[in-house]
């Protein structure tokens, strides 16, 4: 994700929410249940190649039971099922956790959907058995997981961080506001929240991350080479809880800090505060309801264009009166929280502007805004030199011109043949104050948009990144709310337009959004912190389970290499799917050798192209089983929703703790099987 | 399994193997062995013998290559059998970042010891291993002694059945050493069963009811202490209230030869050097001061 330099939320992809759970289930069943699928069969060929001689303890430890084995051939018959299905075609659709776009949707990857179709759902039933039956022991272990001991444990690592005045390092915390980054660089003044916010996430990142890899990677290893471990072991203790009591301390340890510095973090933007432009523009904690978005002209296939721009996040549309180019975002239907005790709804965009030419000094560009509901559809024109769109029902358009009219010629006073322009008359309504009764040319706006769905503005002038807004009034988003009209449409479509001849207009489906409320930036400060807390843990618990089998070092290394490479996820994702526009790593040898550029394309015909094609081909499939295990950092990361001001939603950070444990607990798994395999005295 | 055997091992064997698998050393070899209830079983062996091998196989901190060890009658592999043993390491393992008290807390939490009888027994340990006066100091500021003292605390924390003990005087004191064999002592006496393995065969002698004698991983000898140490071949008459005179050497030279036996010599029966260091201490204690003069300083009148 490319940082932006002048704020607004880039929004490459939806954060989960609750409504993605059960598709989610489903992809962790097909992923988890494949590492579960491996380890299960591995460990069942173990256990029966144990002679009977053997001691007892080494076949109670590599114990297999009925249950374990019925598992175990339900999952392989549901896996070569699958193979069947795959083979022949059939039940296709396999849900992908990091499954890409479709083509014409904006965000790059979205959350994948629960399947009934038969092959996912076979690859998913295939892994609940698999995970049920690799699961059984580690379940029967957790059982005998006793509070008070986990306590201890988890208690014994917060105090030796603490008595290893570990909190010293934390104190580097402090620095960025002992030295504040304004003293260095020259911000723009609405953008000084956003600097103080950015620069404080990445001394959280750096000051937290790094204690937290050090000390979980070391702390099994140093136990036992100092051999600590012996009087632990030796006690009533399950390998398992040594796992999850250290995880517990450093986890609540690192919580303890977080809380902290947060708190610090918010108490310097407190009581320092900040300039009245950035309160304006990011002080805040906007509750947006946002629609997806498409393009549309009278092209059907219309995808926007694209300026050659290197950040190829927005995509854009001509600006010109005679342009049919616009941008449209959709809400399929109307939340009842935009309709309760209120007169309009904002909405609010923040738009890109490419200058084609240099326009008119000190001006911006100027948009049309039309907002439509089910009842007001809209075609585009076909007139070649027409740029307005027009009712699909022309009737009802032309009665809806006409009671505009009216309505102006009565809040004028005027007589039904006096000749008025209700557009300007209605541009200029403002909303009421609140607890203020509405201005008559308000109330007469919004008996029209409720009766007949259609709002518009023109002439809204923008400039390039600043947040701008216009008010809806309510009666549009009640008309939406009413039976009638075409059912195929949107409850709620926005049409943006741009005016302005000669430039071009960057949108993303981020960029525009309808406001249904604020919250408090404190709360929203601490919000954000929830999502760093993820990733403490996810790091947290790498480190400890590797280094249950591993030496400290390579711990640490396994576990900054599986964790770092999160923040790489989309590179990754390109890499595992073939779509790296350079190809892969021969390929790009091969070039580098042959001092071609990197994205040249090669030449099918040559052998030596075939040959690496080939060798990226297997890379991706290496990639492809990787990717699984690393962990997908970007959802974790909201602090772009605190520095442009707005809220982090609650189901998205239940969803954020969902995916946490649902990523930790395949490794809290195999961390089990290794503890209970590790002869900690040889 | 006898109701009365708490540690049984047959053909226990612990091989240890490089990266490739291949056989690096055999460390124990085959081991038969019982310990009853309410004895206190020795160890004995060389370094590298294998007596903490057989006890790390016990406590289930290796796992045997052939063979098996069984405690209270389960497997070693069990985790419930370490309810019921207290377990003091070579060295004192201790986090040495904790104090005593803490030390004690923490293990009686991991036995899942509810507070109140925690902190109760605690108290009445850290009194038992005289810290008393040093409980709120961190371990890293304890002497070697001291830190066994605690770690047998911490063995004892939840009243165990069986007490394994590897080295329990090392780092001790002779006034430590002694007050750790009556403790042994006085553990057996409470109905508990020890296990301790040791290099100071006198300790050993002193309180174990039996033992077992491992050499390269192999058992040599095992039985009752007072049946292994006695000398059948040769016999030991003890006297007081004589002179040791010339007559009296030919009267019992005469009578041994009469019965067939060679008389080897005479002399006066040695005590121990710890019973005469602890007598020592003792005299000490009851009547401080300078008790040893030098020869030269003794005799003057030798000097010239």
């Amino acid at each position: 994700m490319t940082p932006t330099l002048f704020g607004l939320l880039i929004l490459e992809r939806d954060p989960y929410v609750l409504a993605d759970a059960a598709g989610l289930v489903q992809a962790w069943f097909q992923d988890a249940g494949g590492f579960a699928a491996i380890g299960l069969f591995v460990y069942i060929l173990y256990a029966l190649t144990i002679p009977s001689e053997q001691a007892e303890s080494a076949k109670s430890r590599a114990s297999v039971t009925t249950f374990m084995l019925v598992m175990a051939v339900v999952s392989l018959l549901l896996y070569v099922g699958y193979v069947v299905l795959l083979a022949g075609g059939k039940g296709v659709d396999v849900t992908n956790f990091r499954q890409t776009s479709t083509d014409g949707s904006f965000v790059k990857a979205v959350a994948p959907k629960f399947s009934l179709n038969l092959q996912p759902m076979a690859l998913m039933l295939a892994g609940l058995a698999a995970v049920l039956g690799i699961g059984q022991p580690f379940a029967a272990n957790v059982l005998k997981m006793r509070g008070r001991r986990i306590w201890a444990l988890a208690k014994l690592g917060f105090k030796e961080a603490s008595r290893a005045k570990l909190y010293w390092v934390f104190l580097l915390f402090l620095l960025p506001f002992l030295f504040p980054a304004k003293w260095y660089f020259l911000f723009k003044a609405e953008n000084e929240l956003r600097s103080t916010v950015s620069i404080t996430a990445y001394a959280m990142n750096f000051v937290l991350l790094l204690p937290a890899v050090l000390l979980a990677a070391f702390s099994i290893p140093r136990d036992i080479r100092d051999q600590n471990i012996y009087t632990i072991v030796t006690k009533p203790v399950e390998r398992f809880e040594i796992v999850f009591g250290r995880f517990l301390g450093y986890a609540g340890l690192l919580s303890v800090v977080l809380l902290l510095m947060t708190t610090v973090g918010w108490l310097y933007i407190l009581t320092t505060g900040v300039s009245k432009e950035a309160e304006a523009d990011t002080y805040k904690a906007r509750v947006p309801v946002r629609g997806k978005m498409v393009f549309a002209s009278r092209k059907a296939d219309f995808q926007g264009t694209n300026v050659g721009r290197e950040f190829d996040y927005r995509k854009y549309i001509a600006g010109d009166p005679s342009s049919p180019q616009r941008a449209v975002w959709s809400y399929p239907r109307v939340p009842n929280a935009l309709i309760r005790d209120r007169d309009y709804v904002p909405c609010e965009f923040t738009f890109d502007i490419f200058r084609m030419t240099k326009g008119v000094e000190n001006r911006g560009v100027d948009l049309t805004v039309r907002v439509t509901t089910r009842q007001a559809g809209q075609v585009p024109p076909v007139d070649q030199k027409d740029g307005t769109w027009r009712w699909a029902d022309e009737a009802r358009g032309q009665l809806y011109a006409k009671d505009a009219k009216d309505a102006v010629r009565k809040l004028r006073g005027l007589g039904p043949n006096d000749d008025v322009n209700a557009e300007a008359v209605f541009r200029y309504a403002e909303p009421p104050p609140p607890g203020q009764p509405p201005s008559k040319e308000w109330a007469a706006l919004n008996e029209l948009t409720e009766k007949y769905g259609f709002f518009e503005i023109a002439g809204k002038e923008i400039f390039d990144y600043h947040p701008e807004s216009i008010n809806i009034p309510v009666g549009l988003f009640k008309n939406a709310q009413q039976p009638g009209g075409d059912a195929s449409l949107p409850a709620i479509s926005i049409a943006i337009k741009c005016q302005t001849g000669g430039q071009m207009l960057g949108v993303a489906e981020g960029d525009l959004y309808l406001l249904e409320g604020q919250r408090l930036f404190a709360e929203n400060y601490f919000k954000t912190s929830f999502g760093l807390w993820c990733r403490l843990c996810i790091l947290v618990g790498i480190a400890i389970v590797l280094s249950t089998y591993l030496a400290g070092v390579i711990a640490l290394l396994g576990a900054a290499v599986t964790f770092f490479c999160g923040y790489f996820g989309d590179h990754i994702a390109d890499m595992a799917t073939g779509n790296s526009s350079a190809g892969g790593p021969f390929r790009a040898v091969n070039s580098l050798l042959k001092a071609e550029q990197p994205t040249a394309q090669a030449d099918p015909a040559n052998s030596l192209a075939k040959l690496t094609d080939g060798g990226d081909l297997f890379f991706s499939w290496m990639v492809r089983r990787f990717i699984n295990v690393v962990p997908d950092l970007d959802s974790y990361s909201w602090t772009g929703y605190l520095s442009e001001g707005f809220s982090v939603p609650l189901e998205c950070l239940a969803m954020n703790l969902l995916t946490t444990v649902g990523y930790l607990l395949p490794w809290f798994v195999l961390s089990f099987y290794l503890m209970r395999s590790r002869e900690v005295a040889a | 399994m006898a109701q009365d055997v708490i540690v049984e091992t047959r053909n226990l064997t612990k091989t240890y193997r490089d990266f490739w698998g291949r056989k690096k050393k055999t460390a124990l070899n085959a081991l038969d062995l019982s310990i009853n209830k309410g004895e206190i079983f020795g160890l004995l062996g060389p370094n590298g013998s294998g007596k903490t091998t057989t006890i790390k196989l016990l406590l289930g901190l290796l796992f045997p290559t052939t063979g098996d060890a069984f405690v209270f009658g389960e497997s070693s592999a069990n985790v419930e059998k370490n309810e019921r043993i207290g377990y003091l390491p070579e060295e004192s393992y201790l986090y040495r970042f904790l104090n005593a008290e803490e030390t004690l807390d923490f293990y009686g939490r991991l036995f899942n010891i509810p507070s109140s009888v925690r902190r109760k027994r605690a108290a009445e340990l850290i009194e038992l291993v005289g810290l008393g006066n040093d409980k709120k100091r961190i371990l890293r500021e304890y002497s070697k002694g001291m830190r066994q003292r605690i770690g047998l605390a911490q063995a004892l924390i939840n009243d165990p059945d069986l007490i394994i003990l590897d080295e329990p005087t090392s780092g001790l004191d002779p006034l430590g050493t002694a007050w750790m064999k009556e403790l042994i002592l006085d553990l057996r006496n409470k109905g508990k069963t020890v296990l301790m393995c040791s290099h100071r065969l006198d300790d050993v002698q002193d309180v174990c009811d039996r033992i077992a004698i491992l050499f390269n991983g192999d058992l040599q000898e095992q039985g009752t202490v007072t049946k292994l140490v006695e000398d059948a071949q040769r016999m030991q008459i003890t006297a007081t209230g004589l002179a040791l005179t010339d007559a009296l050497k030919h009267d019992l030279d005469a009578v041994i030869k009469k019965h067939g036996g060679t008389l080897d010599g005479f002399g006066h029966p040695s005590t121990t050097l710890e019973k005469l260091f602890l007598r020592v201490v003792d005299e000490s204690r009851a009547r401080p001061g300078r008790r040893y003069l030098p020869p030269t300083e003794a005799t003057p009148a030798a000097k010239s």
